[in-house]
C-alpha cells in the first residue's frame, strides 16, 4: 500500500552566473533585441548552404532552390519559436539550422529527386520525436560523461570545420579568420556590456571588411541559385514528400546522431543558465529532443531538409552573455524575414569561407570549454574514462579522415559520416561493455544502538566505493541525516549509474507518516522523489531517488 | 544554490531581528552551497565563526528587546537560546569529524533552529498586531 509519494526534483533551485547580461527571462530592448536576433541569425544562416548542396545534388532549378531555402528559413523560425517556449520545447534559447548531421544521407537521398529528401527527413523527425520519450527513460545508458563527450565532439567538429574553411582561402584567408577569431574573443573576454553582446557579430564585420578589401569573395555556391528580388513569395511547386525505405537506415541513424546533439546543446544551455547545474535537466532534454524532431519533420512536410540545434550559436550566447529566450523570437523574425527576401538570404549564405571558419573556431572552442566543464563534475574512475577516451579517439580519427571508415559497409556510412554520431555511438557500445554484470547493490542491517554519525559513514563508504558523484553522495547523507533514527532497520542500496536509489525499511507505527513528514525539511529539497510505503507486517519502507 | 529563501512571509515584523534570521538563511544557503559543490573545509570553520558570533550578538538584541516588554516568554527563550548555543559549542568542540560530516550536523541544527525557534518561538514572541498565526513561517518555509 502506497500511503505517500511526491516527485522533488525541482527543488535545486538554479542561481544566475555572474556573467549573464540577459538571462534566460530577461527582455532586452527592442533595438538591442533585434541586433542580437541578427547576430545568431548571421551565425546560422551559413549553414543553408548546406540546403543548396542538397538542391544542386537533386538537380533542380534555381526557383526551386529558392523555393526549399525559402521554406527551410520558415521551418527554422518555428522551431527556434518551440524550443524557447517552456511548454512545448526545451525552454532555453536555441537557434535551429540546417544540420550537416542529415548532410550525406540527403545527398543519397536526392539522387532519387527532392521529394524523396523530403519524405525521408518527415521520417527521421518522426523517429526522433518517437526516440526522445525513449532516451529520457533510458537514461542509464546515456550518463554525463556520453552527455559531456557529446559536446566535446561538437566543439571539436565546429572547429575542424572552422579551420577547414578558413584555410580555403590560402594566406589572406588565414589572417581574415585570424581576425574573426580574434575580435570575438578579444570582445567576448574583455568586453563590457554591448561590446561583448555582439562580439561575433563585430568579429564577422572586421572579417567583412577585410574580405572586402583583401578582394575575398564568398563560396558562391548559393549565388546562382538566387533571383535578384528584395522581396518574393517562395515557389510552392516543389511540396509533395515521397518514401523510399532504402533511406530508411541512414535517415534513422542521422536521426539518433541529431538526437544526441540536441541533448548536448540542452545541457550546454541549462549549465550557462544556472551557475548551480549539477545534473542533466530530463524533461528539458526530452523536450528539446521532441521539439527537434518534430521540426524535421515540419521541415520535410515544408519541403526542406533535417534541422537540428546550433551549438555555433550557443556558443555566441555564451560568449556575449545575453541568453534570454527572447532573442529567440527576435532571430525567427530575421529567418522569417529573409524567408521573403532572396537577395538579403543570398548576402548571408554567400558569406566568406575565412570570416565564417573564424567565427566557427570562436564558438567550438567554447563549446569544447562547456564540455570539460561537464566532465569536470564526473567523477573519474576507469570505466568512465573508457567511455571517453577510446570514442573520443575514434570521433577524432573520423574528423582526420581515417582510412578505416571507407572499408565499412553502405548501410552503416550514414553513422561514420559524422563525427558525434560515431563518437557518441561507440561511446554507447562500450559503456553497456563495461558496465555489464557490475552489480551495485548493498544492504545495510541498522542497529539502534549504533550512533547515527557511524551509521551515515557504513553508507558513505559504499557511495565511495560506487564512486558515486560527489552532489549525489552528499544529497543522500543529508537526507539519511534527517531520516535516521532508533526505528531504521535495514537500509538497501542500488545505483544504476544514474540514479541512486535507497529503500529504508522502518519498524513503523500509526503516526510514522506524520513524524517523517515533520523531517523532511532537507529530504523533500535534495531527493529527486519520495515514497512512503505501509507494509502488512506493519513496518513501512521509504524509498527515496537521487539522479546523478 | 539557495536551498531556503527569504521572504516577505519570514518577517516577525521587527527589522534589526528579521535582519539577523536573514544572515541565519544566508548562511545555511552558504553551508549548503559548500557541501554540495565540494568546497565544505573551505567556509565550514568561517561559518562556526560567523555563527558564534551570531548567537552573542543576536540573542544579546532578541533578549534585550523581550525584555524591554516584559515578555513573560523571556526565561523559556533564554533557555532555547543557551540550548542552541551549547549545540554550537559541541559541533566545534568534535574533533573526529570530516569537514563534511560537520557541515551535515550544521545544517541540521540550523534546520532546528528555523523550524523550531524562528518558526516557534520568536514568533510567538513577535510584536502585537502580527496577525499571522503561529506556524505560518514553517508552513511558508515547508511550501518552497
Amino acid at each position: 500500500m502506497r500511503s505517500a509519494s511526491r516527485r522533488a526534483s525541482d527543488s535545486l533551485m538554479t542561481r544566475r552566473p555572474d556573467g549573464l547580461i540577459y538571462g534566460l527571462d530577461d527582455e532586452p530592448r527592442p533595438l538591442l533585441l533585434a541586433a542580437l536576433g541578427l547576430q545568431h541569425f548571421m551565425v546560422v544562416a551559413p549553414n543553408l548552404a548546406i540546403v543548396v548542396m542538397i538542391c544542386r545534388a537533386a538537380g533542380v532549378d534555381a526557383t526551386t532552390t529558392e523555393g526549399v531555402l525559402s521554406f527551410s528559413l520558415i521551418a527554422l523560425a518555428v522551431a527556434t519559436l518551440l524550443q524557447g517556449s517552456r511548454r512545448f520545447g526545451s525552454g532555453y534559447f536555441i537557434v535551429s539550422c540546417n544540420s550537416g548531421i542529415y548532410l550525406s544521407a540527403s545527398l543519397a537521398a536526392a539522387a532519387e529527386g527532392l521529394p524523396v529528401v523530403f519524405g525521408m527527413t518527415v521520417l527521421a523527425g518522426v523517429f526522433q520525436a518517437f526516440f526522445a520519450g525513449l532516451l529520457v527513460r533510458a537514461r542509464r545508458f546515456f550518463p554525463d560523461e556520453i552527455v559531456a563527450l557529446s559536446i566535446i565532439i561538437v566543439g571539436i567538429e565546429l572547429g575542424v570545420i572552422g579551420l577547414n574553411r578558413l584555410s580555403g582561402a590560402g594566406a589572406p584567408g588565414l589572417m581574415v579568420g585570424g581576425v574573426t577569431f580574434f575580435v570575438s574573443v578579444v570582445f567576448g573576454v574583455f568586453g563590457k556590456g554591448g561590446w561583448r553582446l555582439y562580439c561575433s557579430l563585430l568579429g564577422m564585420l572586421c572579417g567583412y571588411l577585410l574580405c572586402l578589401f583583401a578582394g575575398i569573395t564568398g563560396p558562391g555556391a548559393a549565388g546562382d541559385a538566387f533571383s535578384s528580388a528584395l522581396f518574393g513569395l517562395p515557389a510552392v511547386s516543389h511540396l509533395g514528400p515521397e518514401f523510399d525505405a532504402d533511406f530508411a537506415l541512414p535517415f534513422i541513424f542521422a536521426a539518433i546522431a541529431a538526437s544526441l546533439k540536441t541533448m548536448g546543446a540542452v545541457n550546454i544551455c541549462a549549465r550557462i543558465n544556472d551557475a548551480a547545474w549539477v545534473r542533466p535537466e530530463m524533461r528539458a532534454i526530452r523536450r528539446g529532443m521532441l521539439v527537434d524532431g518534430l521540426s524535421t519533420a515540419l521541415a520535410g512536410l515544408f519541403g526542406s531538409t533535417g534541422t537540428n540545434s546550433s551549438t555555433s550559436s550557443i556558443g555566441v550566447s555564451q560568449a556575449s552573455g545575453a541568453t534570454s529566450r527572447v532573442i529567440g523570437v527576435a532571430a525567427a523574425a530575421w529567418m522569417i524575414l529573409f524567408a521573403f527576401s532572396p537577395t538579403f538570404t543570398h548576402l548571408v549564405v554567400n558569406l566568406p569561407d575565412p570570416v565564417v571558419g573564424g567565427m566557427l573556431v570562436f564558438t567550438g572552442s567554447l563549446v569544447i570549454a562547456n564540455g570539460f566543464q561537464i566532465l569536470g563534475t564526473v567523477p573519474m574512475d576507469m570505466q568512465r574514462a573508457g567511455v571517453v577516451a577510446f570514442p573520443l579517439l575514434v570521433a577524432i580519427a573520423r574528423l582526420a579522415n581515417a582510412p578505416l571508415f571507407a572499408q565499412l559497409p553502405d548501410a552503416v556510412k550514414p553513422l561514420m559520416s559524422s563525427a558525434l554520431a560515431i563518437g557518441v555511438f561507440t561511446a554507447l557500445v562500450v559503456n553497456v561493455f563495461l558496465s555489464w554484470g557490475k552489480s551495485r547493490r548493498a544492504t545495510l542491517f541498522l542497529d539502534p544502538v549504533v550512533p547515527v554519525g557511524a551509521r551515515l559513514r557504513q553508507v558513505q563508504k559504499v557511495l565511495d566505493d560506487w564512486n558515486v558523484a560527489h552532489n549525489v553522495k552528499v544529497r543522500a547523507m543529508l537526507t539519511l541525516r534527517e531520516l535516521l533514527d532508533e526505528r531504521g532497520a535495514s537500509m538497501k542500496l542500488a545505483f544504476n549509474g544514474c540514479t541512486l536509489h535507497v529503500s529504508m525499511t522502518r519498524a513503523g507505527d500509526h503516526d510514522d507518516k506524520e513524524r517523517l513528514a515533520d523531517g523532511r525539511f532537507f529530504s523533500a529539497r535534495v531527493s529527486d522523489a519520495i515514497a512512503h510505503r505501509k507494509r502488512a507486517d506493519g513496518t513501512c519502507v521509504v524509498s527515496l531517488y537521487f539522479e546523478q | 544554490m539557495p536551498i531556503v529563501n527569504w521572504t516577505p512571509d519570514l518577517a516577525l515584523g521587527v527589522p534589526r531581528l528579521d535582519a539577523d534570521h536573514m544572515k541565519l538563511i544566508d548562511t545555511l544557503n552558504e553551508v549548503f552551497d559548500a557541501l554540495l559543490f565540494d568546497r565544505s573545509s573551505s567556509i565550514i570553520r568561517t561559518a562556526l565563526a560567523t555563527l558564534n558570533d551570531y548567537v552573542v550578538e543576536h540573542f544579546a538584541r532578541e533578549e534585550a528587546w523581550m525584555r524591554e516588554r516584559n515578555h513573560p516568554d523571556l526565561p523559556r527563550h533564554r533557555q532555547e537560546h543557551e540550548a542552541l548555543r551549547d549545540q554550537l559549542a559541541l559541533l566545534c568542540a568534535l574533533q573526529d569529524m570530516s569537514d563534511e560530516e560537520r557541515s551535515i550536523e550544521l545544517l541540521m541544527v540550523l534546520r532546528d533552529w528555523l523550524l523550531g525557534h524562528i518558526a516557534h518561538s520568536d514568533r510567538d514572541a513577535s510584536a502585537p498586531g502580527d496577525d499571522a498565526p503561529p506556524g505560518a513561517l514553517a508552513d511558508c518555509m515547508s511550501k518552497q
